[in-house]
């Protein structure tokens, strides 16, 4: 093993400064495919996101602050209340929904809630590290309301436990407190579908169907129904029975009364979702062009520095070491140049480009990283071997002598 | 130990081919040990093919190869690589020396190679070999920066580390000038004495002329065999 060890120390002295540009290439290369894998897994966990919240058939409109004759005259609970009576009416809609985006406090911290209907939870598959998550029994609960909270909150609030939130933006509500109770903890990095705008990356935000990554928010059914003007918003999600009927007799209604912004899949495709999988695909394309550049690049490098190795492994060779063997130890050197700084860069590239909200770490764009590298790894150890099997110690004995 | 015996060797390459070259065709020697030989011939005439058969370097495409009485000439790879760390020691024209590493370092190569257990005396019987060829100033010097004759030196400390029966030097004075040659050839005449059986491939007729068995080779068979 120690002999073994020496042998592998004495190749990386052989290939110095090809081994510093290989290990800079390596570096590079992982801070660009970071940033271009960040992007394809978001909008990759988006799109999953989306395909889960049966899209065809809902449609979903943006915060209604813009609502106008429904809306005048009215606080904002009875203004929503009055939209989702409005939308209920119409052809073709089956169902519909409200999700309310309100900031409660606890303990001086700020926390940002979604407050879904009952009938939206339903449909919302909330993926849980921990806890039952929203059941007939604790939705029932008459003295707490149940929460989900976010995987970055799981060390403040914790499984089980019941607190106590306030609303302290509306100063009638200053001293009323709600008592609450974690019934689960959302999965590291999961998202969640909120139903309405909320200004974080431009590019979700443009999706009108908003999905949240896993940042510090807590999910709840709606039980705050009654307060006058607090600060709330919503977002509403129409199911539809019939889409056809809602197009053809209902679409150009919701328009005309002003309901603010919406999509239909047709609608969201024509503007915005063609955009984003333009987006998708050019990022796809641009991944695709570096990774090959990356392969050949780095390949290319490590070959040269093979090369050298015919002459060494000769000098081994007639000193008693077997071909084959030479064979082994340049891949464990190709394995240890590649890999070992690969794993550093792309925990400190992920760690610097902040891949993950919560952990600063994104482990999917880790893992797919250190994947693709030792891919690198093995194409171009393939072309040492294929050097190296094909390479006769005779005939370079006759070139040395 | 340290005998050789070839039987009908041949070595043709590209066999059945156009191209096919035969470098070795047809070739018996008796060595025994403690001879001192030459293997004589023009380039082109198998010289160099055949020693690196001797050393286990290459494989003979037909032909028995005896090494002390055994029959070597079906062992695998590995086998042969044991062999030519235990038995052999390689001199080369070039010197084939790891140019950037140490004296030391390049001297220590068969000890990586070796299969017998560390020896703890082995500082020792570095230093020994330096001082018995002179060159122990030179012991933690990179070896580009030495001259043709203290690298060839250095070849020869290398190739006697692992105390080989069998010394196989390639056109081992070829890049000298005729001083260093004379020291190269006594240094080996003086290995011939202690014991340990001294193959030199040479072209030149005068260091052939100093060993006591003598093969001349041409056109891949040994057309004269002269014994001293």
């Amino acid at each position: 093993m120690k002999k073994n060890l020496k042998i592998i120390g004495n190749l990386f002295k052989q290939n110095k400064f090809k081994n510093i540009v290989i290990i800079i290439q390596i570096i590079v290369s992982i801070f660009v495919l970071t940033f271009l894998l960040q992007k394809i897994v978001e909008y990759s966990d988006t799109s999953k996101l989306l395909a889960k919240m049966d899209f065809d058939n809902t449609i979903v409109f943006s915060e209604s602050l813009h609502i106008s004759e429904l809306l005048s005259g009215q606080n904002r609970n009875e203004k929503y209340e009055k939209v989702k009576e409005y939308l209920k009416d119409l052809d073709g809609v089956k169902n519909v929904y409200n999700t309310y985006n309100t900031s409660f406090e606890n303990n001086s911290l700020d926390l940002y809630t979604f407050m879904y209907d009952d009938g939206l939870i339903e449909k919302n598959k909330f993926n849980l590290e921990k806890g039952t998550g929203f059941n007939k029994e604790n939705l029932n609960n008459k003295e707490f309301i149940p929460i989900i909270v976010s995987s970055g909150l799981k060390d403040k609030y914790k499984l089980g436990e019941t607190y106590e939130f306030g609303i302290y933006s509306i100063p009638e509500e200053k001293d009323k407190l709600y008592k609450v109770k974690v019934v689960g903890i959302l999965k590291n990095e999961e998202y969640i579908y909120v139903g309405s705008s909320k200004q974080t990356t431009p590019q979700v935000a443009d999706l009108f169907l908003k999905t949240y990554k896993n940042e510090e928010f807590v999910i709840m059914p709606n039980r705050i129904k009654d307060t006058e003007n607090y600060n709330i918003n919503s977002g509403f999600t129409v199911e539809l029975s019939n889409k056809e009927d809602f197009v053809r007799n209902s679409y150009d209604k919701v328009i005309e009364k002003g309901i603010g912004r919406f999509t239909l899949k047709d609608k969201y495709k024509a503007n915005f979702y063609d955009d984003l999988i333009a987006d998708y695909d050019s990022y796809i394309f641009i991944f695709i062009i570096t990774y090959i550049f990356i392969i050949t690049s780095i390949g290319g490098y490590n070959l040269l520095a093979t090369l050298n190795y015919k002459r060494l492994f000769t000098i081994y060779y007639i000193n008693g070491m077997q071909w084959e063997k030479g064979i082994k130890l340049v891949a464990i050197r190709n394995l240890l140049l590649i890999m070992i700084p690969t794993i550093i860069a792309t925990v400190i590239c992920n760690l610097l480009i902040h891949t993950s909200e919560v952990t600063g770490c994104n482990t999917k764009v880790c893992i797919i990283t250190i994947i693709l590298f030792f891919v690198v790894f093995l194409i171009t150890t393939i072309g040492t071997i294929f050097t190296l099997v094909k390479t006769k110690p005779s005939e370079v004995l006759k070139e040395i002598d | 130990m340290g005998s050789i015996k070839i039987e009908n060797l041949k070595k043709y390459y590209n066999e059945g081919k156009e191209s096919e070259v035969k470098a070795l065709n047809g070739i018996n020697l008796n060595i025994e040990q403690g001879d001192l030989c030459s293997i004589v011939g023009a380039s082109g005439s198998g010289k160099s093919t055949l020693l690196y058969i001797l050393g286990c370097l290459d494989r003979q495409t037909e032909g028995k190869y005896y090494l002390n009485n055994t029959d070597i000439s079906d062992l695998s790879d590995k086998e042969l690589s044991i062999l030519r760390n235990k038995y052999f020691g390689f001199i080369l024209q070039d010197f084939g020396l790891i140019e950037d590493e140490t004296v030391c370092e390049n001297i220590y190569v068969p000890l990586l190679f070796s299969k017998d257990k560390k020896d703890k005396n082995i500082d020792q019987k570095i230093n020994n070999l330096l001082k018995e060829l002179s060159i122990t100033e030179l012991k933690n010097k990179k070896v580009k920066q030495l001259s043709g004759g203290q690298r060839q030196r250095v070849a020869i400390a290398r190739a006697l580390i692992n105390d080989p029966k069998i010394i196989l030097a390639d056109e081992p004075t070829g890049s000298l000038d005729t001083k260093n040659s004379e020291i190269i050839l006594n240094l080996l005449m003086r290995l011939n004495n202690q014991g340990k059986t001294v193959i030199i491939v040479t072209h030149n007729l005068d260091i052939a002329d100093r060993t006591n068995k003598r093969f001349l080779m041409e056109d891949g068979i040994i057309k004269e065999y002269t014994i001293k």
